[in-house]
């Protein structure tokens, strides 16, 4: 049954990209167009919800189990036999792949039917849907794999599918760039995570799920391993992570991948892909829970990453950039709870991230569509009254990620804050809380200047804004709704005890029996109580707001004035300019790298080529002295046949009589 | 031997029989017959292969003598048999659509393909001298007529003589070889030969060599070699194609049961002979293939480096190895596609006495027949030894025989060696797929497309499931080597 999961996106990647994207129906089939374009959105989406009503059936059996072995292992056949080294091709579906399997699913189902509307006037509209289709089939591979290689495998495939979406308008310089920039950088990543899975097989002797977790909370196998070694297992592994998921230093690829087509960056770019390295972070807690420094390390870059992209969004421009570095923020903060251990909280944001990110992407898809490719928030303002079930859906997306009360950001953002105080990481609540007022700040900037005050539209395209079709908003609405309420599955205890319900986290409850946390008690007697952490981060929100509000709205000409500064200025230009941290790698990696592989292919010309030239001319030569010795002459070749006859006679001879 | 015997005999030896049978009555049937009729004989030759190929299969259920044991009906020779009796019947094929289009007298070149191909059968079984030659002789006269075939054009006529009085040459040695052998022990019997040899009398050392050096000149190998490049360009194409498969293989075979049957005392200084021997045709092979500008000279000058490469797992055989004696066997049965194919191309290619031969003769190819081209590319990446084709399975096994039996020089020179053929049989594919065509092509012709189909697809599928013609190898080999291992 999990099979089918997987297989069926798959299924519909090949019929689209066999049959349409092959040109094979329009040329040999003669079909038209437009019955392409029906049959590749009905099988595209098709496929999806498909595998989104499986998954969903899935979930309910996972339901009716009992809650220690909430689990179902698939065995499908043997893949890698080799010597000691068996890999079997093994599905697991347990709390935590299901929870990501029905996301992936299920917010890949809307953005499908979006891009439907999105993409219409796409030439290449099946080669999309296939990508697409692919994408799904990969990156349910990687959650429902039962081991690390097959991990692995999936998590290659979402990095090509990736690849292949950021590059889908090849056409342009910069777009080729972008995708080859996020596959670079994303390689950089993978083989830190490949190392990881060298050096778990070396430790434990085997790579699936079972064996190497079993092995790794069984104390007495572990007092034989070294604590440095289980670090450097967990480092090896988040370096993976902060590839796939842009963490500093491996984020800059995300900006860059804006260059896809909107609904790309809703689905692979916010909600589903970039998520994966806390998806396997989560699925080694039993690694991680034993390893300090790399809890420590983690939830270090975490935080900073998290404020460093926050800082960067405020003075975005264009409105994809502000949404790419929210995602970054936001990715922060699920790896600043899984860094703490509190995987669940972690995973919550992932979810709810899913939601209100997904909106407010196709939000933006949305105001670009209306705008006819307009993406510099500069040349915007005052949509609402055009568009304004985009400008609705959109403003709930705000409130949401700005964690105003009773929104999922809020429940998911604050169980984090919560777990990150409570397990004494003080230093990294308070830039936790910092990013929050950043977060309100730049989403309210983005929202204000998008959609309120005065319309600085250019004429030309102001005659033609219009509000996107259904298959467009539907979507919109739906991810709205689920922005608003989705919050309420994982509410936080501490939270759902002010409100007098025990038990409130039904979240936490179901996915962590598919993960080992870490043995840890709240102490229960911290500086802050957590009424007061919750009035903190509530005010933090609300100044954020304010904020922006004052700014954007009322004092529209302020920003301006503080930009020009004198003081603020670098501070100002540095934001804008991305702390020059492009800059910086451009001119540490990227030109001495360069400069290398020109010299080594200057040597390569001369001396390898040399070599291999020379060595076939040589042949040529041998070849030419030959050819002179064929002479065709019948008596020169029955002398030689007699020299050669004798030689072999004279040499067995002497041989023999040796 | 009585006359029972004789008679018991007669029956056994069906499969050489039905291909004389068949031979004779097409030489009956084509005076007499004219028009469609006399265009169709060559069903007759097809009819006597097939009953060849079945009568011959019930040898590969176990070992048999007839004649008093002058000829040895064993799966080593059964599986030889299927060689030959497939290369004939492909070559018929081949030849209906290749000779019609210039001659008139084709039916004469069936049965001599039918008598050639039972004088290879006759020589992989013999045991004794004389049927060894007789075998031998059947099997090269045909062969110097066929490549003679041809009488309207100078070359063929050339090659026809070269072969001849060259081929004559080493029938002398060969001969004189045999005399020695026979003075030394009294008999011409291989397992008498066998019984009484004695390395410090040197009648049997220099007999020994001389039936060695006459083997060596049908095989093609270095410096018995020259001859090969001149018959194998002037003979007609199909002619070529029979030999290079056919004879080639009759050699191996004669060979392997004559070092293993009849003198193996000598192994220690007929494989260090081998050696150099197997290094010296497979650089010469493959260099001056290199620089030829008629594909079917290339294709000549490739033989002899695949004659080579067979004979590297020869010496892979040193001590009466398995899965040395296995992997020339099935070296061979691979080169039976692939060059046969590799043949069957240029010969659907050529019409009306036009030789298809050059390497513009096929430039363009895969714009006009894709499939075509698309066969000649499994043939030419099966030559070259790329995966998964047949070619490179045949390769992988002798050279894995020859590391095995601790030859590594001689597989890492034979590698090396091999390296350089890539360049050749790509070409090929370069003219027949990224030029610009420059000749017409001609029609479609339905004998020779099926059989390239069989050959093809044989190319590919024995290449991706190699193990069971594999298994019947090294059966065929334990066959030949049970006299070596029982004494």
């Amino acid at each position: 049954m999990i099979l089918w999961i997987i297989l069926i996106p798959l299924i519909g990647a090949a019929l689209n990209g066999l049959v349409f994207a092959s040109g094979f129906w329009k040329k040999y089939l003669r079909g038209s167009e437009h019955t392409e374009k029906t049959v590749v959105s009905i099988v595209g989406c098709g496929v999806v919800l498909i595998s989104a009503l499986i998954s969903s059936a899935l979930f309910f059996k996972l339901l009716s189990m009992e809650p220690p072995r909430r689990e179902i292992i698939q065995n499908l056949f043997e893949w890698i036999p080799s010597g000691s080294f068996t890999v079997s091709f093994e599905l697991l579906l347990d709390t935590l792949s299901c929870v990501m399997a029905l996301i992936i699913t299920w917010v890949g189902f809307l953005i499908h039917v979006y891009s439907v509307g999105y993409m219409h006037h796409e030439k290449a509209y099946a080669k999309y849907f296939t990508y697409l289709n692919i994408f799904i089939f990969f990156m349910l591979t990687l959650v429902l794999g039962n081991s690390f290689p097959l991990m692995f495998v999936g998590w290659e495939g979402v990095g090509l599918a990736s690849f292949l979406l950021i590059g889908f308008w090849y056409e342009k310089p910069e777009n080729a760039d972008a995708g080859r920039k996020a596959f670079i950088v994303n390689r950089i990543g993978d083989f830190g995570f490949i190392l990881g899975i060298f050096l778990i097989f070396f430790v434990f002797d085997s790579v699936n799920y079972q064996e190497v977790f079993g092995r790794a909370s069984d104390p007495a196998f572990m007092s034989a391993v070294p604590a440095t070694v289980i670090t450097v297992i967990a480092l090896l592994l988040f370096v993976g992570a902060v590839g796939k998921s842009a963490q500093i230093p491996l984020y800059v690829w995300l900006p860059d991948a804006m260059a896809g087509p909107t609904p790309v960056s809703a689905l692979i770019h916010a909600a589903t892909m970039v998520t994966a390295g806390a998806y396997m972070i989560a699925r080694c807690s039993v690694i991680y829970s034993q390893s300090p420094a790399a809890q420590m390390i983690v939830v270090t870059v975490a935080a900073l990453t998290s404020f460093l992209a926050a800082t960067i969004a405020i003075t975005q421009n264009d409105i994809k950039k502000v949404l790419a570095y929210s995602t970054i923020s936001q990715l922060g903060y699920m790896f600043m709870a899984i860094g703490v251990g509190a995987y669940t909280a972690g995973l919550f944001h992932l979810v709810t991230h899913a939601f209100f990110k997904a909106l407010l992407f196709l939000g933006s898809g949305s105001v670009i569509h209306a705008l006819s490719g307009e993406q510099d928030i500069r040349h915007m303002g005052g949509l609402r009254k055009f568009i304004p079930t985009t400008a609705i859906t959109f403003f709930i997306g705000t409130l949401a990620i700005a964690g105003v009360p009773f929104f999922s950001g809020f429940f998911s953002k604050d169980g984090i804050l919560g777990s990150v105080y409570e397990r004494g990481y003080s230093i990294h609540w308070m830039i936790g809380l910092v990013t929050v007022i950043l977060t309100a700040l730049y989403m309210g900037r983005l929202y204000l200047l998008t959609f309120e005050g005065k319309s600085r539209v250019a004429d030309k395209i102001r005659s033609h804004i219009h509000e996107s079709p259904l298959t467009m908003t539907i979507p919109l609405m739906v991810l709205a709704f689920l922005a608003v309420v989705g919050g309420y599955m994982g509410v936080p205890e501490f939270i759902g005890e002010l409100a007098g319900i025990h038990e409130s986290n039904l979240f936490d409850k179901f996915v962590s029996s598919s993960i080992t946390m870490d043995s840890f008690v709240p102490a229960g007697h911290h500086l802050l109580s957590h009424t007061t952490l919750l009035i903190f981060s509530i005010a933090a929100a609300a100044v954020g707001i304010a904020g922006a509000c004052y700014l954007f709205y009322f004092r529209p000409s302020l920003p301006e004035k503080i930009a020009s500064n004198k003081t603020i200025v670098p501070l100002y230009r540095g934001s804008l300019r991305k702390w020059y941290v492009d800059e910086l790698y451009d001119y540490v990696f990227v030109q001495p790298f360069r400069y290398l592989s020109e010299q080594a292919s200057k040597f390569d010309l001369r001396f390898i080529d040399g070599a291999v030239n020379g060595v076939a001319a040589v042949m040529k030569d041998m070849a030419l002295t030959l050819q002179a010795a064929q002479s065709g002459l019948l008596r020169s070749y029955a002398t030689l046949m007699g020299i050669g006859a004798f030689a072999i006679l004279v040499f067995i001879i002497i041989w023999q009589s040796l | 031997m009585d006359l029972s015997e004789v008679l018991k005999s007669t029956l056994l030896i069906g499969p050489e029989i039905s291909l004389i049978v068949a031979g004779i009555v097409l030489m009956i049937l084509d005076p007499i017959t004219k028009g469609e009729v006399k265009k169709n004989l060559f069903w007759v030759a097809l009819a006597g292969l097939a009953l060849g190929f079945i009568l011959n299969l019930k040898r590969f259920g176990g070992d048999m003598s007839a004649f008093s044991g002058a000829l040895s009906l064993d799966q080593f020779a059964a599986y030889f048999n299927v060689i030959f009796l497939l290369g004939a019947a492909v070559a018929v094929v081949f030849s209906k659509d290749y000779l019609t289009g210039f001659l008139h007298y084709t039916s004469e070149f069936y049965a001599l393909i039918l008598f050639s191909t039972s004088g290879m059968m006759i020589l992989a079984s013999a045991t004794e001298f004389m049927s060894l030659f007789l075998g031998f002789e059947i099997m090269s006269i045909s062969a110097y007529v066929m490549s003679a075939f041809n009488r309207s054009s100078p070359r063929s006529t050339e090659a026809g003589i070269k072969y001849l009085v060259l081929g004559g040459f080493s029938s002398a040695i060969l001969l004189y070889g045999i005399a020695l052998l026979y003075g030394a022990s009294g008999s011409i019997y291989l397992s008498e030969i066998f019984k009484n040899f004695d390395v410090a009398n040197p009648l049997f050392v220099a007999g020994s060599a001389l039936v060695l050096v006459g083997f060596l000149f049908k095989i093609g190998a270095f410096p018995l070699h020259q001859w090969v490049p001149d018959v194998y360009e002037g003979a007609p194409m199909t002619a070529t194609a029979f030999m290079s498969v056919g004879v080639k293989a009759a050699a191996f075979a004669i060979l392997l049961r004559v070092i293993f049957e009849g003198f193996y005392q000598l192994q220690v200084s007929i494989m260090p002979v081998l050696w150099i021997v197997a290094i010296f045709t497979m650089i010469v092979g493959n260099i001056a293939a290199i620089t030829q500008k008629s594909i079917k000279r290339m294709l000549a000058y490739s033989s002899i480096a695949h004659a080579g490469y067979a004979l590297v797992g020869v010496v892979a055989a040193y001590g009466g190895k398995e899965l040395g004696v296995g992997s020339v066997i099935y070296y061979l049965f691979a080169y039976t596609f692939m060059n046969l194919g590799a043949f069957g191309v240029l010969s659907y290619l050529s019409r009306d006495g036009h030789e298809c031969e050059t390497f513009e003769d096929i430039a363009g190819l895969w714009g006009r027949r894709p499939f075509l081209a698309l066969a000649l590319g499994i043939f030419m990446f099966s030559l070259a030894g790329i995966p998964p084709t047949i070619g490179f399975f045949a390769k992988y096994r002798v050279f894995l025989s020859a590391v095995d039996a601790g030859f590594y020089w001689l597989a890492v020179i034979g590698i090396l060696s091999s390296v350089v053929s890539a360049y050749y049989y790509l070409r090929v594919l370069v003219y027949a797929y990224m030029k610009e065509e420059t000749a017409a092509f001609p029609s479609f012709k339905i004998g020779s497309s099926v059989a390239l189909v069989v050959l093809s697809v044989g190319t590919f599928f024995l290449g991706v499931f190699p193990l069971d013609s594999w298994d019947l190898a090294i059966k065929a080999a334990g066959s030949v080597l049970m006299a070596f291992h029982g004494g």
